[in-house]
């Protein structure tokens, strides 16, 4: 896909379900091969992901100018690196050596790992204010690129998602694009249960922002918000947890096991199936 | 020292259109002018230093030099995990600005007292940490972090404090008498106590040397060995012991020879709830020039 001219009569949602359908199987893998933890976490915003990348790609060979993205999601980086290694864009040996010793490919999301990875993330609740310096800096330069950041539900929690999106909406940052991979569950319980986020639409509306509820699982309506947007907006991506592999799906228990040797065989079958 | 931070950066940022000075609501009466003069290169943040400082590494990564100006704790323990992970992991060029260091806001009690801060922040790799002694240090300094772009720590006092030119730094050329009994070594401000020791000192017939060092992060090894090599050392800081100034010197003393005599002058700790002047509190932490005459003699005895 690296370096593919995505022409005018590309489907581009259909590239997208292709590369996330493929990176799906590539991050189950990563995942069973290194024993670590959240796959489920990866299946629920791997979507948005997939759009993301094919947006750019597209983008680029229109000589348009790119998003650039901000994972603040940090634990989702095999979400990040499957894309990468299904667009061609890093190398087999990267996903080979997930979590080795030695390795830029570690559990959380690594700058150095590639270009389009703007910030090395991990820790949550700062992806977000970084992208609102990008966005900030790249208002005053004039430039025309729209900044994203993907976020997590529970990252919410953070004190400093609220104190940027004041100043987001303060500074009229119409660059800034924000998507929430709500999948309702959080490290030790459903997000709800845990700390209420709900009525989340009414709050980041509260705070200035332009609001919208997606199916952040469904590449048509993922493409489709991406292209009408003008911020500073807030995409909430209704996603499940785990989303692909029905023995994941809205599991807590996924966040932390990885999939046996036959774990892994049926995950992959059912994703196979579904592109049959 | 605020002040001459402020005019110099203003002069360097009329020549250089990518320093931006943010401020955490803080600058009343001392960041007019620079408002005023490049509203562009200005930005009030509020009050919000975790996000303000992943804010100024976003900056930075689209080629601004960010100065984030505020007081005290506020701009270093409250956001210690942006300066570790968004700036000086991913290696930006944001300038942390913190006024008050040690005592400077004495009335207004503990949470302004700024006193553990290089404790917090040496531990963190590849932070630059400068700590200038007056308002000439500081103007120099601030143009020298202006002609770089690299995660750096700037720690002022207030304003009002004194010229100290009568001593050497570490960073120029060193002045060692060789009949002089020792060295008292130190960092920021404090250094008007050790000018005011040493002359207690000298009526008293004791001759010692003053060195400061600024530039707590390159720390000439030349230089500190020769005043190693001198005699006994007593460092002086406005702040803590524990992992501070004198604990580096002790680290790099380490490190280069195994004769030393390192003596350590600063907060034992923070043991009572009293506040007071910055003279007050100086003295009753006993870090001022009576404590140190004190502490000098009883090394050399």
């Amino acid at each position: 896909m690296k370096g593919e001219k995505l022409s005018v009569g590309t489907n581009l949602t259909l590239e997208a379900e292709k590369l996330a359908n493929k990176s799906r199987l590539v991050a189950l893998r990563m995942v069973n091969k290194s024993k670590t933890s959240h796959i489920g976490s990866a299946l629920s915003v791997i979507d948005i992901v997939s759009c993301l990348y094919v947006s750019n790609i597209y983008s680029d060979s229109k000589g348009n100018d790119r998003m650039r993205i901000v994972f603040s999601k940090g634990h989702a980086a095999t979400a990040v690196y499957a894309v990468l290694s299904a667009a061609d864009l890093i190398s087999e040996e990267m996903i080979e050596n997930y979590c080795n010793d030695g390795s830029q490919t570690y559990g959380h999301i690594n700058h150095l790992v590639h270009e389009s990875i703007e910030l090395s993330t991990g820790s949550l609740g700062h992806g977000l204010p970084f992208g609102v310096g990008m966005a900030l800096a790249s208002a005053r330069l004039n430039r025309t690129e729209k900044i994203v950041v993907v976020m997590s539900d529970g990252e919410c929690n953070e004190g400093t998602t609220w104190e940027s999106a004041l100043i987001a909406s303060h500074h009229d940052l119409s660059n800034l694009i924000v998507i929430i991979d709500r999948n309702n569950i959080q490290s030790f319980g459903m997000t709800e249960e845990v700390l209420r986020l709900n009525p989340f639409v009414e709050k980041w509306n509260s705070f200035g922002w332009k609001t919208k509820v997606m199916n952040g699982n469904a590449c048509d309506e993922i493409m489709s918000n991406l292209n009408q947007v003008s911020g500073p907006t807030c995409l909430i991506a209704e996603t499940t947890k785990g989303k692909g592999v029905s023995f994941m799906e809205n599991q807590l228990a996924w966040h932390y096991k990885s999939p046996s040797d036959e774990e892994l065989i049926l995950a992959s079958n059912e994703i196979t199936g579904q592109n049959a | 020292m605020r002040n001459a931070f402020v005019s110099e950066l203003l002069v360097q940022a009329r020549k250089d259109e990518r320093i931006i000075l943010l401020t955490g609501d803080l600058g009343y009466s001392v960041l007019e002018e620079f408002k005023q003069a490049l509203p562009k290169q200005f930005i009030n943040l509020g009050i919000n230093e975790q996000s303000s400082i992943s804010i100024a590494a976003g900056m930075a990564k689209q080629g601004f030099k960010p100065f984030y100006y505020s007081i005290g704790n506020f701009p270093t323990f409250r956001c210690l995990e942006q300066i570790r992970n968004d700036v000086c992991f991913m290696d930006l060029g944001v300038c942390i600005v913190a006024l008050g260091a040690g005592f400077a806001y004495g009335t207004s009690g503990y949470s302004h007292h700024l006193v553990e801060d290089l404790s917090a922040l040496r531990p963190i790799s590849n932070l630059r940490i400068f700590s200038p002694f007056d308002p000439s240090d500081t103007k120099e300094i601030t143009a020298n972090i202006c002609e770089s772009s690299r995660p750096t720590y700037l720690r002022l006092g207030r304003g009002g404090e004194s010229k100290l030119s009568n001593h050497s730094p570490i960073e120029k050329s060193l002045n060692l008498n060789q009949n002089y009994s020792g060295t008292i070594l130190f960092t920021g401000n404090i250094g008007a106590e050790a000018y005011e020791a040493r002359d207690k000192l000298a009526n008293l017939g004791v001759k010692v040397q003053i060195a400061s060092i600024s530039n707590l992060s390159e720390i000439s090894t030349e230089n500190l060995e020769r005043i190693l090599k001198l005699g006994p050392v007593l460092t002086l800081e406005e702040h803590v012991l524990a992992g501070g100034f004198g604990s580096l010197i002790l680290e790099k003393a380490n490190e280069l020879t195994t004769n030393y005599r390192i003596d350590r002058v600063g907060i034992m700790g923070i043991i009572s709830h009293v506040a007071g002047s910055q003279e007050f509190l100086k003295r009753n932490y006993e870090i001022n020039a009576d404590a140190i005459v004190k502490k000098y003699l009883n090394v050399i005895k």
